[in-house]
């Protein structure tokens, strides 16, 4: 039994329905599917009662489970800013360009204590950034740093850092939002996906990652150029971003651009491009705030992590970005993709 | 003088810790009454040594404790404070694969999880070296590249040939292989988060193996230096523990060997030749170095 509040009874896990009366998933109490009517009457060798719950809920299996196994998905970072406002942080670019990279580089960081001014506070989602950290570290064995890739989900997936700025007294809980590069490709084929991008449209940081490798090649140079900002001109088109979005424009792979015989037009490409997003969002992006990094340097032009603290700096914003998304309706697979959450309330 | 009131600990690690130690040089001290310590021996009313009697045996002979199993046995021992207080303190003795467990399944059993949770205080050991470290593989990368840079064999390939294979397959991801500073924020976090105290509890932290330790690094500098992660979750998490941080030499030096036959080395020899054996013991903290291992634990029953 999951929660039970005037005789109905939530079976969804994550539900706090029983303490709060109120659905995880935003749902009409009236029309949940999680929860069910509970007969008082019915004893307990019921079968209908005896159902509710999963074998291992119901003393076969007296394991205790702490959860974290993985990253935060929808539902769970919902409850997280239930209690605490978190910003969410979004990250737009094509599958190379470097997202996970970052992310991993983010939270590695604090391993090596290589941070001036942030400092780590905790996190629900160790297991996961241990996982994508793995290739980058000796005992992967691995011939060079690589990344693995995001995997393909519906859903977007979160993870969570709570970190001190500047030994400030208030900690700050970022949601780093993910998902794979190949979505953000075919927001740029149909734009119309986009609105169905809710971590984008609730994003209070979006940094657009611009792969330095590719700026260095002629033959994809332009295309990176484009690809990297098509996706947010879609959700500036239609209305889907928070009005007070932060915008940062990443340079990744600093590292090959400054060892690459192509750098200066590369920095020049990339210095020009902020510019020209301000143009195409047509005045829905006040500011472009550019970064150049080396995450995950594959040489020592640049220490590992170079430029992510100042970036990651940028992230700390302690007011909810105003959603100016009016869209009433989004048909997804899931309930939280049906219906409004806290992800998606202003 | 009140009644006797009953205090289970906490005492969690990874595995290799010193967890054993500490409770077998700690039950030599309270019983032995060799030294000056904060808390003394009441009475043997806890009725079952056994299991401490045997783990101090080898602690006295100089013998590395067994690795433990589950959970090996309970210490309980009836102590008096300085005030004629009666506390009965118990130390289940978990393996550290039990806490390590919990980092890699998410899970422990019911039994450990009541166990966690009807705690007065937490004793945390670290290993003072040979801690899991995470290490860049471009750190690995770049020594290698500059060896091989720094020492051309003649005759070989020049630098820019493919590099010569490696013997090593490259190895999957697996929970067990995290560095242990992530473990042991992972604990702490479950113990404040899942299984949080009614109110402010202390933690002791002890950096084991303290006579390897640089003297010049205080034990909560050898957690920022080594253990970066641990350490800033210590200082700045909303974990609700009270902290302290002990160096502690338990044993005192190295450890004879299990079958020993050859002469003593002469710095185990001396340890053994001690009057008191308490005074192999080494505790280190912003105090005057002591050999009273009852201080930690009373301050954490205050």
């Amino acid at each position: 039994m999951e929660g039970e509040t005037d005789g109905r009874i939530c079976t969804n896990k994550q539900c706090k329905f029983a303490e709060t009366n109120l659905c995880v998933e935003a749902n009409d109490i009236d029309e949940c599917p999680y929860l069910q009517v509970h007969d008082a009457t019915a004893s307990e060798d019921d079968e209908e009662t005896s159902s509710l719950g999963p074998p291992d809920q119901q003393g076969v299996d007296e394991s205790v489970h702490f959860g974290g196994e993985e990253h935060l998905s929808v539902t769970e970072a919902s409850m997280l800013l239930k209690t605490r406002y978190a910003p969410i942080i979004a990250f737009l670019g094509t599958a190379e360009a470097g997202k996970t990279s970052l992310i991993a580089e983010v939270y590695d960081a604090f391993q090596y204590g290589t941070y001036e001014s942030l400092a780590f506070a905790g996190s629900k989602t160790l297991t996961e950034f241990e996982r994508i950290c793995h290739k980058a570290r000796a005992a992967s064995r691995a011939p060079k740093p690589i990344q693995e890739r995001s995997a393909v989900l519906d859903d977007p997936f979160f993870f969570h850092l709570t970190i001190r700025v500047d030994n400030t007294e208030r900690l700050i809980d970022i949601l780093l939002a993910d998902r794979s590069g190949e979505t953000y490709r075919a927001i740029a084929d149909k734009p119309a996906i986009a609105a169905k991008c809710l971590e984008l449209r609730r994003a209070a940081v979006l940094n657009i990652l611009v792969d330095g490798a590719r700026l260095c090649d002629l033959v994809q140079r332009t295309s990176a150029l484009t690809e990297c900002t098509q996706a947010l001109q879609a959700l500036a088109m239609s209305d889907g971003l928070a009005q007070n979005v932060s915008v940062n424009l990443v340079m990744t792979k600093l590292d090959i651009v400054d060892d690459h015989e192509n750098k200066a037009r590369a920095h020049s490409d990339f210095d020009l491009l902020g510019d020209r997003v301000l143009a195409q969002c047509g005045g829905s992006v006040a500011r472009i705030n550019p970064f150049k990094i080396a995450a995950r340097p594959q040489n020592a032009r640049h220490p590992k992590g170079y430029g992510v603290e100042a970036l990651v700096k940028s992230w700390i914003v302690t007011e909810p970005p105003q959603s100016t998304y009016s869209s009433p309706i989004l048909i997804g697979e899931r309930a939280m993709s049906r219906t409004p959450s806290s992800l998606e309330a202003s | 003088m009140t009644g006797t009131t009953k205090s289970s600990f906490v005492v969690c690690g990874l595995p290799g810790s010193g967890k054993t130690t500490f409770l077998a040089a700690l039950w030599h001290v309270v019983q032995s009454g060799e030294t000056e310590t904060c808390l003394r021996l009441k009475s043997l009313d806890y009725a079952e040594y056994e299991y401490v009697n045997a783990i101090r045996d080898r602690w006295q002979r100089g013998l590395r404790q067994p690795r433990t199993v589950g959970v090996a046995g309970t210490v309980g021992i009836d102590l008096m404070d300085e005030d004629g207080n009666n506390v009965q303190v118990l130390f289940p003795d978990h393996s550290g694969e039990t806490y390590d467990s919990m980092w890699v399944t998410r899970t422990c059993s019911k039994a450990v999880a009541d166990y966690l949770k009807d705690r007065h205080g937490i004793l945390l050991f670290l290993r003072s070296e040979g801690m899991k470290q995470p290490v860049p593989l471009i750190d690995i990368i770049t020594i290698a590249d500059e060896m091989k840079a720094a020492s051309p064999e003649p005759g070989t390939p020049s630098s820019d040939a493919a590099p010569a294979p490696v013997d090593q397959s490259e190895k999957d991801w697996a929970a067990e292989d995290a560095p242990d500073q992530v473990k042991i924020v992972d604990i702490l976090q479950i113990l404040s988060s899942h299984m949080p105290a009614h109110h402010e509890e202390k933690l002791a932290i002890f950096v084991s193996a303290w006579d390897v330790v640089d003297e010049n690094l205080s034990p909560e500098g050898l957690i920022e230096k080594e253990l970066p992660l641990l350490h800033q979750y210590l200082t700045n998490a909303e974990h609700g523990f009270d902290i302290k941080i002990y160096g502690l030499s338990a044993q005192g030096g190295e450890y004879m060997k299990e079958n020993h036959e050859d002469e003593l080395p002469q710095e185990l020899s001396n340890l053994l030749n001690l009057r008191n054996a308490s005074a192999r013991i080494k505790l280190v903290s912003d105090a005057e170095p002591t050999n009273d291992l009852t201080n930690p634990i009373a301050w954490l029953m205050k």
